[in-house]
């Protein structure tokens, strides 16, 4: 694993296209002074790393038509782009770079732009020649094309034009594909595709996951069906066999209301009792003091009470709202009786003191 | 038929050279060469009416480059 990323230049007639490298992915690409996309495969990138200078002259992948076509790619929207934003800076560069070496006219643009140069010429062939593969069904043709043919060479092309399409393929959505309605034979077949696999979950960034969601879409193409259908079918069967074994999210939530709902009623229906005092909790918590004090006085454990705890509670529970908690119910237990005494101890005290006090005064008032 | 489909297709296949083009229009001939490739693989092993499909697309696809194709033999 790479700390840091590494640079490297690739100068394609001289003009550089800076990359920085970190654990064999492009992380930056420049060109023209301006960031770029370039798709490179792990091959190119590691014949890149391993290279011994990390200026490298593009000829070195004379003959790498992926290499080339990627390049040139990311050349060609540099172009396009400047073109759009009028960008002359970038637009004289390219007419000095020899990069666009052929329709030279004294006016750049002009040359560019010219609907018989060979640029536009090739654009234009290029999106006509598209729909007749679109016509043709391209998907299910390379596949039977790639059955037919024992070259391997030409095998690799196709994989990598196949591979291409599957990239292309829609993307699974939930709420969008959940409910679509398709062939009921590619769905049997994801059906048993997923059986046979022993597929119950799906992670993206598992690469065996990722192998065998590819698989099924090559086995599904070779059965007559389309990329985005396949990958719908392999997805969506995937999800409602989820569903059909732990049921959707929604499903799951409403049960957990319901239980939490069942708990409190069998809760209640047990207080209902009103044996001790967290029953009477629970029984009352709705309640207005009037009607607590009814239910309270027919409280078994209430009933079993001293006068002093029992004075506690009603004091609590009914005007003050206090919760019967655990540490209520224990605190009433341990100090609320000897509470409730030493108060009546103060009082009688303070009666002592009442009386010593007044036969103090009868005293005065008789010397008096 | 067949035969002179593969045979059009094969010139085509030459002519579509990208190192007759400059860097910015490489990946396009790239594209249509790699087009061509499948169409000849197609005509060569399809049979019946996948045969005369790869046929019918092979023809549309060299009246499609016949321009471009003239043009990269002129080496623009």
């Amino acid at each position: 694993m790479d700390l840091f990323s590494k640079r490297y230049t690739i100068l394609v007639n001289d003009e550089p296209i800076e990359l920085s490298i970190k654990n064999n992915k492009i992380r930056n690409a420049y060109f023209m002074d301006n960031r770029m996309t370039i798709e490179l495969s792990e091959d190119i990138i590691k014949q890149i790393q391993t290279y011994p200078s990390t200026v490298i002259n593009a000829d070195k992948f004379d003959g790498n038509a992926e290499f080339t076509k990627a390049i040139s790619k990311m050349m060609s929207q540099q172009l396009d782009l400047a073109i759009l934003r009028n960008d002359k800076t970038t637009l004289s560069r390219f007419a000095r770079s020899g990069l666009v070496g052929d329709d030279k006219t004294a006016d750049f643009l002009q040359s560019i732009n010219n609907p018989t140069g060979a640029r536009k010429l090739l654009i234009n062939t290029v999106d006509k020649t598209n729909t007749i593969f679109k016509v043709l069904k391209l998907d299910r043709f390379l596949d039977k094309l790639k059955e037919k043919i024992a070259d391997t060479k030409a095998d690799a092309f196709l994989q990598a034009f196949q591979q291409d399409q599957f990239n292309k393929s829609v993307g699974y959505d939930s709420k969008l594909h959940l409910n679509k309605q398709l062939d009921t034979e590619l769905v049997t077949l994801a059906s048993n595709f997923l059986k046979n696999h022993n597929i119950e979950v799906f992670d993206a960034e598992k690469v065996e996951d990722k192998q065998s969601e590819e698989l099924f879409m090559q086995t599904a193409l070779r059965n007559g069906f389309l990329v985005d259908d396949a990958k719908i079918a392999f997805h969506q069967t995937l999800e409602k066999n989820q569903i059909s074994k732990y049921g959707t999210i929604e499903d799951n939530l409403n049960l957990i209301e319901k239980l939490k709902d069942n708990i409190s009623f069998l809760e209640k229906q047990d207080a209902m009792k009103n044996k001790s005092l967290k029953d009477f909790s629970t029984i009352s918590q709705d309640m207005t003091p009037v009607e607590k004090i009814d239910v309270l006085v027919k409280n078994e454990e209430y009933l079993n009470m001293n006068e002093a705890q029992k004075l506690r509670i009603e004091n609590d529970v009914i005007y003050d709202d206090v919760p019967i908690t655990d540490e209520y119910l224990n605190n009433i237990d341990t100090s609320s009786a000897d509470m409730y005494v030493g108060g009546y101890q103060e009082f009688n005290y303070n009666d002592d003191r009442l009386k010593q006090s007044k036969s103090n005064q009868h005293q005065t008032n008789q010397s008096l | 038929m067949k035969e002179q489909t593969i045979e059009a297709l094969n010139k085509a296949i030459e002519a579509l050279d990208h190192n007759k083009v400059s860097w910015v229009n490489k990946h396009l001939v790239i594209d249509l060469h790699e087009k061509a490739t499948v169409l000849l693989k197609s005509v060569e092993h399809f049979e019946d009416d996948e045969l005369q499909k790869a046929i019918n697309a092979s023809q549309e696809f060299l009246e499609d480059t016949k321009d471009v194709i003239t043009k990269l033999n002129g080496d623009v």
